[in-house]
């Protein structure tokens, strides 16, 4: 046995002591029903998605399901117009295929190559699309399965496409429904864009992760 | 370590509290901070919650409770899953050994540098002094705990930790620090310490944080911000370090809702924390970023000690600062005055447990916790605001009060203290010089206090004798109506219900 098997043997040892030490009051874990409060009568799973990520400080823009890829194209377009001025690049870190070249096609010569994690420092936006998203909260959970780690994080500007169909109604469903979502090296559930209220309580966006957040909503 | 926060022992608690009295502006700050947040807290729940919101603090009690009851099985199955996915799980008994493990890691990579994420356990250890000392240049990342480290500073509260410190302050080490050009605009300083740190993040050997939660089904670590700075310094750097306390486990994912809901409303009012990160080992074959080397240092440092104890409620404790934005005591005394990085009503009962648990004190000495903080119990008016914030409903000012009666087994309360209670017994078993007692003072404030317009409200802005210290720095209310006694006395018989007792 190592140092560090002996010492991680220790600490068990002396835990399971410690538990004994003690009657057991709680032998079961309760029901979490109560925890689905605002999600609970959902009809319209997109509409309340979209009220809460803007409820949160991010922005959405709505695509018809009937655009389809068109639609997106367009949308993403516009939002790199807006956001990304001289010769900002853009990085795509969509595993989508279709919405991958979708992406690409928007980002047109921006477009940074996508195998250099270094890279991310310099782009002024970056795209991705999500596992899912959560209704009752507004949140996209995006891991690093099948996308470069941290786009989301470290250009100034973050858009992410998500279809209606991916969208949750409640945190609970994301632990339930779809454990594959955290099963990467690393999975972030993103709800807003970065805020720091340290200074007096004053809040900025921006401070490490995005100033701002765009979601394009498809359907 | 900081004295601020790991100060000579005993602790004399007194002395920091009268000086944050008497520091205007931290009155100002701590004050208008805690009670906002306190505030949108409880309108937070009111509107996403209603009436539920007592029944989801029962659920995250017995859930965290649950996992405190099964700590072993629950810490096994997290070693076990965390090494599948290829982290490497350490334990270490103390602070020191906590530190020295990390040294290790530290040196098999040669490392020079660190970016860190807000942590409270790191500050617990003194992870920063050992390594400064061992020439790792470290880099508090949060802005908060980034602003404290270049003022040399200590955080005064769980959540925002520079609660007193003014944009001024933060301009002028700015300007003296970084060589930042003089601004007191909050956005403008915000910039300034991102574009500082953008370039460390990116050059940095190493990656330490603290977590909010692990998971033993998934054997992933779970770490909240609101900045980002967390994704940033364990995207970026070959090796990240979690630091973490055996209490954050939990069964899974199954059970995180709860919590993640609660945290974030208890502590900023907000559905979620910007951020909530899950960390499952290190970066994967075909994956682009992300550290190649995981590890999770499991801290005891005392907390195996409180789990064998009757306190091991305390455990249960998620860090999401409610109880001290929600204290009158807290409000008033701020942070520092707490003597430990564990600030308010959580940090006064656990802040002498765990050093009782870690038995630090000289040989021969009993109960060492309260020894070296016995002025922390009685740092409460056990108003019950504390349990009444709580996201897991820890019975905080049970604890404090058990804390009082075990400093008077061992002769710690002050004599004063003794003095008043027996003064008040022997008068209580005489009832009529009781009520002429009483008589007396009310007579005697009413004559000495101010009214409002009404006459409803009245108040003692200076009391006389022993009551002096009490109104140094707040009024001392008076009962206007009348008393008891005297209500019970004239009060209408209540009319006898026909037909017996039902
Ligand atoms: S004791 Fe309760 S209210 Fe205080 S920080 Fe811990 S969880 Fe929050």
């Amino acid at each position: 046995m190592t140092a560090r098997n002996t010492a991680v043997a220790a600490l068990l040892a002396r835990v399971r002591d410690a538990v004994r030490a003690q009657p057991v009051t709680v032998r079961d874990v309760p029901s979490h029903a109560v925890v689905r409060r605002v999600s609970r009568d959902t009809t319209n799973l997109a509409d309340l998605f979209a009220t809460k990520a803007t409820a949160v400080g991010m922005r959405v823009t709505r695509v018809d399901a009937a655009e389809n890829d068109a639609g997106v194209d367009a949308a993403l377009a516009t939002l790199i117009a807006k956001h990304a001025k001289g010769d900002a690049k853009v990085v795509v870190a969509v595993r989508d295929a279709n919405l991958a070249a979708c992406a690409a096609t928007a980002a047109g010569d921006r477009l940074a190559p996508n195998d250099n994690d270094d890279l991310l420092f310099d782009c002024e936006v970056g795209i991705t699309d999500v596992d899912c998203a959560i209704a009752e909260s507004g949140s996209l959970v995006i891991s690093t399965n099948g996308r470069i780690r941290n786009a989301w994080i470290t250009p100034p500007i973050h858009i992410a496409i998500v279809r209606a169909d991916q969208i949750l109604p409640d945190l609970v469903d994301l632990f339930e429904l779809r454990p594959d979502a955290i099963d990467a090296a690393s999975t972030t559930v993103i709800t807003g864009p970065s805020k720091t209220a340290d200074i007096e309580g004053v809040l900025v966006t921006g401070v490490h992760g995005p100033a701002a957040v765009e979601i394009v909503l498809v359907g | 370590m900081n004295e601020l926060i790991a100060p000579a022992l005993p602790f004399d608690m007194k002395p920091r509290a009268r000086e944050a009295v008497r520091d205007l502006k931290l009155q100002q700050f701590v004050g208008n901070a805690t009670h906002l947040k306190d505030t949108q807290r409880g309108g937070i729940f009111g509107r996403d919650f209603g009436p539920d919101y007592d029944d989801l603090r029962t659920v995250a009690r017995d859930t965290k409770q649950y996992a405190l009851d099964h700590l072993d099985e629950l810490l096994e199955r997290f070693i076990a899953n965390a090494e599948q996915s290829g982290a490497k799980v350490h334990a270490a008994t103390t602070g020191r050994e906590a530190c020295d493990i990390a040294l290790d890691i530290a040196r098999a990579h040669a490392a020079k540098s660190c970016v860190k994420s807000k942590s409270m356990v790191t500050e617990e250890i003194g992870l920063l002094p050992a390594f400064e000392a061992a020439g790792i240049k470290t880099l508090e990342t949060d802005l908060g705990e980034f602003i404290l480290q270049i003022d040399g500073d200590a955080p005064s509260h769980i959540v925002t930790p520079m609660i007193h410190k003014d944009r001024v302050a933060t301009a002028k080490s700015f300007v003296r620090e970084l060589g930042a050009r003089y601004t007191e605009d909050p956005t403008e300083l915000t910039m300034i310490a991102r574009e500082h740190m953008r370039g460390l993040y990116r050059a940095a050997d190493i990656g330490v944080s603290g977590a909010n939660f692990l998971l033993a089904d998934e054997g992933s670590a779970v770490i909240c911000t609101n900045e980002g700075n967390f994704d940033l310094s364990v995207g970026g750097p070959p090796v990240h370090i979690v630091f973490v306390g055996i209490e954050k486990l939990i069964r899974g994912a199954r059970d995180l809702a709860p919590f993640l809901k609660l945290l974030a409303r208890s502590g900023t009012a907000q559905p979620l924390t910007v951020y909530t990160s899950f960390v499952r080992g290190p970066r994967r074959a075909g994956e682009h970023g992300g550290p190649k080397e995981v590890h999770f240092v499991l801290v005891d440092a005392g907390r195996v000690g409180v789990l064998a104890s009757e306190k091991r409620d305390l455990l249960r404790c998620i860090r999401c600062g409610a109880c001290l934005n929600a204290c009158p005591v807290y409000r008033k005394v701020g942070g520092h005055a707490y003597g430990s990085m564990y600030a308010g009503p959580i940090g006064a009962v656990l802040t002498p447990e765990l050093e009782r648990a870690q038995g630090t004190a000289s040989p021969g000495q009993p109960a060492a916790g309260l020894t070296n903080y016995p002025d922390l119990p009685r740092a409460s008016s056990l108003c019950g605001a504390c349990y009444e914030a709580c996201p897991v409903k820890i019975d905080i000012p049970k604890f404090l009060l058990h804390d009082r009666v075990r400093l008077r087994a061992q002769g710690l309360s002050p004599k004063s203290e003794a003095r008043v209670l027996a003064l008040w017994r022997w008068l209580a078993e005489r009832p009529a010089l009781f009520r002429l007692a009483i008589g007396a003072v009310r007579l005697h404030a009413r004559m000495l206090g101010r009214k409002d317009g009404d006459g409803e409200r009245a108040w003692l802005s200076r009391a006389p004798g022993p009551g002096a210290g009490w109104t140094q720095s707040r009024d001392l209310g008076i009962a206007t109506g009348e008393s008891f006694r005297d209500w019970f006395a004239s009060r209408e018989p209540r009319p006898k219900k026909p037909g017996g007792s039902q």
